[in-house]
């Protein structure tokens, strides 16, 4: 199991990701719930580019692809998915 | 023709979350009415429809899509504010079967209004493909709702549903099931239902849906809260904050996360396939850190190439025999001038939406809208991110940035795509900045007849500066933005009649709104002309025009004439220095350069005044014309001392 903690801009990319935490204001929050992204969901980060937003992918609830700012990247929080060892 | 109440039967909302195919399935139900009256609803984004199925006449309204109710954008709350202030009497929610968890947050937080609700599953072929199994039999017993499969974009499951709507309609027995939340948020719930009820307006089934938000979103209700009930809302807040350790609206999202990940375990089945289906292959492609810009660049030529070809041929074939129709009053000009400029300027108007402004509007229209069903919109956005936030915006301006070098009118149109009102009002004052075909025919004219084609690239990169610094300025002054948080939808198929529809939706809106205004606008602007308020616009404009410019004096009724339409400047400034050719004017090359910047930097024209007012309000159009002004006339002035050292 690995436990570390990493901003979700920082995270690497193909592998199961658990969200963990979510500093980000109300607005920012909201939104992200909306389209249905929480915390302890699993996600997958599909691109990893400099110039550009994060692209993931929510597998808790098979949904599309979101594109996230590097901004609130930063402040998304996720850890490696145990799922990753199985 | 106007919708007459007494005529209706019941009113049927459609609602669902962007992408659903709500829009598609709206369009459908439109095609199968009986009798029928199309028209725009009180806001741009509701349509409303009324069709005659099952012996009923019904009205059907098509509100805007929203990832959920408690949306932070001010167009996703229109679908709030409408299912609770309207009288509906049936809701049909459009759920995207291939997105299923997700849509039931939706479906759940619906269900909280306690109308009657019917779920159409929707794209269910989608999910078929995707390896989702869905039982609609058990989801419709666990939602307490009739669930029809659909696919809309076909036309199936189409004539099932309106059946079960008028089914359920006639019956009025069914109402969806209460999704309760753990024990704590129930009870707060609970207790404050009775003091809610005098906010209810006498809707009294409401009231656990108000109960519900006055914890989770008290600002959505628009209520004011006697001093009683804002202590009791303080202390269910504290309380819950305590327990849960987060804040009251996310403890309510997630347990309608919870609910709806239950309820989608409980009906559908998922297989999962090893093999990557083509669409996804072609999508990575798309999105690809590399060759996603070469897509880019290829979708992007053909549409504006599209739009420039169609635009510029319509507007060749309708101009001239247009302009032959100006003989028609000719005979006027002496024998009655008043009325021969009263007719021109409303000539000039009508000429100024079909000449210049529809050939390119419409292809620009169509094309978007195909753009947008295939879900390429998205991607752009996603791929041009980056390069906007360097001046504090987001990747989905360049559509209307680009367009913006054809007219500024439809380039306004185009920033509807933009969901956050502040970027939306940004690119709305940035793009007076960019030059329209009009202006860029008056800098290549005056380049080609002074300066040299060099001055004209100097000007076009000195418009790129000015757009980068206003954009970082305006967006500094204002409010600071939500991060990017943007839905990138599954690649879709589009389909030519709906885009022809939405098309047409669109022209209509337009050819409403613009034309009377165009037209009246222009009228006034051809009094101007028969009372020769000439020489009092230019005394108005000689303090800036001549003392701070030094510019000839003349050309200050010239400026305002272009503001009717800016090609007309060049024809306007020879008249006005009395000489017949361009490079005959008496102006040295440093004057026209800086007369190029004035003209190129001020307000557009007209029809964009019109246009922004109504799409933002007039305190944006008079700032955006305001501002746009004395940014011409600063850039003016620095070219002036630049060019004289």
């Amino acid at each position: 199991m690995n436990d570390s903690k990493y901003k979700l801009i920082e995270a690497p990319i193909e592998e199961r990701l658990k969200i963990i935490e979510i500093v980000a204001g109300k607005d920012a929050k909201q939104r992200l719930y909306a389209l249905g992204i929480h915390i302890g969901d699993e996600i997958i980060k599909l691109s990893n580019t400099k110039w550009r937003p994060q692209l993931i992918q929510n597998l808790s609830n098979g949904s599309s692809k979101v594109a996230i700012g590097r901004g609130l990247s930063e402040k998304i929080y996720v850890t490696k998915s145990q799922l990753n060892e199985n | 023709m106007k919708i007459n109440n007494k005529n209706i039967d019941y009113t049927i909302a459609l609602v669902g979350q962007p992408n659903s195919g709500k829009s598609t399935l709206f369009n459908v139900l439109a095609d199968i009415k009986v009798s029928t009256s199309n028209f725009s609803g009180t806001s741009v984004q509701v349509s409303q429809t009324v069709l005659t199925y099952g012996g009923l006449n019904l009205l059907l309204v098509d509100l805007p899509g929203t990832y959920s109710l408690n949306s932070a954008f001010e167009y996703e709350k229109i679908t709030f504010d409408y299912l609770i202030n309207s009288q509906i009497d049936l809701i049909i929610n459009v759920v995207d079967a291939s997105l299923l968890t997700r849509s039931l947050e939706l479906t759940v937080e619906l269900s909280e209004i306690g109308k009657q609700m019917l779920v159409a599953l929707n794209m269910y072929d989608e999910a078929i493909n995707q390896g989702i199994d869905i039982d609609g039999q058990k989801l419709s017993d666990v939602l307490g709702t009739d669930v029809v499969t659909t696919m809309a974009i076909f036309g199936k499951g189409v004539k099932e549903l309106m059946d079960k709507a008028v089914q359920n309609l006639r019956d009025k027995s069914r109402r969806p099931s209460k999704f309760l939340f753990t024990s704590n948020i129930e009870r707060s719930i609970s207790s404050i239902e009775d003091d809610i009820e005098p906010y209810l307006n006498g809707q009294n089934e409401f009231s656990r849906l108000f109960a519900i938000k006055a914890i989770e979103n008290p600002e959505l209700l628009n209520i004011k809260m006697n001093s009683q009930l804002k202590e009791k809302m303080k202390i269910i807040e504290k309380e819950l904050i305590q327990d849960r350790n987060q804040d009251v609206f996310e403890i309510i999202s997630y347990e309608r996360h919870h609910i709806a990940m239950k309820l989608s375990k409980q009906i559908s089945k998922f297989k999962d396939s090893r093999k990557k289906p083509i669409k996804q292959k072609f999508d990575e492609l798309l999105l690809h850190p590399f060759f996603g810009y070469f897509f880019l660049l290829g979708a992007l030529f053909i549409y504006f190439f599209l739009i420039f070809i169609v635009g510029d041929t319509i507007s060749g074939l309708v101009e001239t025999p247009l302009l032959k129709l100006t003989e028609l009053y000719e005979p006027l000009a002496a024998s009655s001038p008043f009325l021969w400029y009263s007719l021109n300027g409303a000539f000039m108007g009508v000429m100024g939406v079909f000449g210049i402004v529809l050939p390119y509007f419409l292809p620009l229209i169509f094309l978007t809208s195909v753009y947008e069903e295939t879900g390429y919109t998205s991607r752009i956005a996603f791929l041009l991110d980056g390069l906007f936030h360097k001046i504090g915006l987001h990747g989905k301006s360049i559509v209307p940035f680009i367009l913006g070098f054809g007219c500024t009118v439809p380039a306004l149109y185009a920033s509807r795509i933009i969901e956050s009102k502040r970027d939306r009002m940004i690119t709305g004052i940035l793009l007076t900045f960019i030059p329209c075909s009009a202006r860029i025919a008056v800098i290549f004219a005056l380049a080609a007849a002074f300066t040299g084609p060099l001055w004209a690239m100097v000007v076009f990169a000195f418009v790129l500066l000015i757009i980068s610094i206003s954009g970082k300025a305006l967006s500094k002054v204002l409010t600071k933005p939500l991060g990017l948080i943007l839905e990138i939808p599954n690649l879709k198929l589009p389909s030519l009649k709906i885009s022809l529809e939405k098309t047409w939706g669109k022209l209509k809106e337009f050819m409403k709104e613009a034309v009377v205004f165009l037209m009246f606008g222009s009228i006034l602007l051809g009094w101007f002309e028969y009372f020769h308020l000439g020489a009092y616009i230019d005394s108005i404009f000689a303090p800036v025009l001549n003392n701070l410019l030094d510019l000839p004096i003349e050309l200050g009724s010239t400026l305002v004439f272009g503001f009717l339409r800016k090609e007309l400047i060049i024809v306007m400034a020879t008249q006005a220095l009395g000489v017949t050719t361009l490079s005959a004017l008496p102006m040295t090359v440093e004057q026209i350069i800086v007369f190029v910047i004035f003209v190129t930097l001020y307000f557009p024209c007209l029809a964009t005044f019109i246009v922004m007012t109504k799409e933002f309000g007039w305190k944006t159009s008079v700032f955006s014309a305001v501002f746009s002004i004395a940014v011409a006339t600063i850039s003016a002035l620095l070219f002036k001392i630049f060019l004289a050292i």
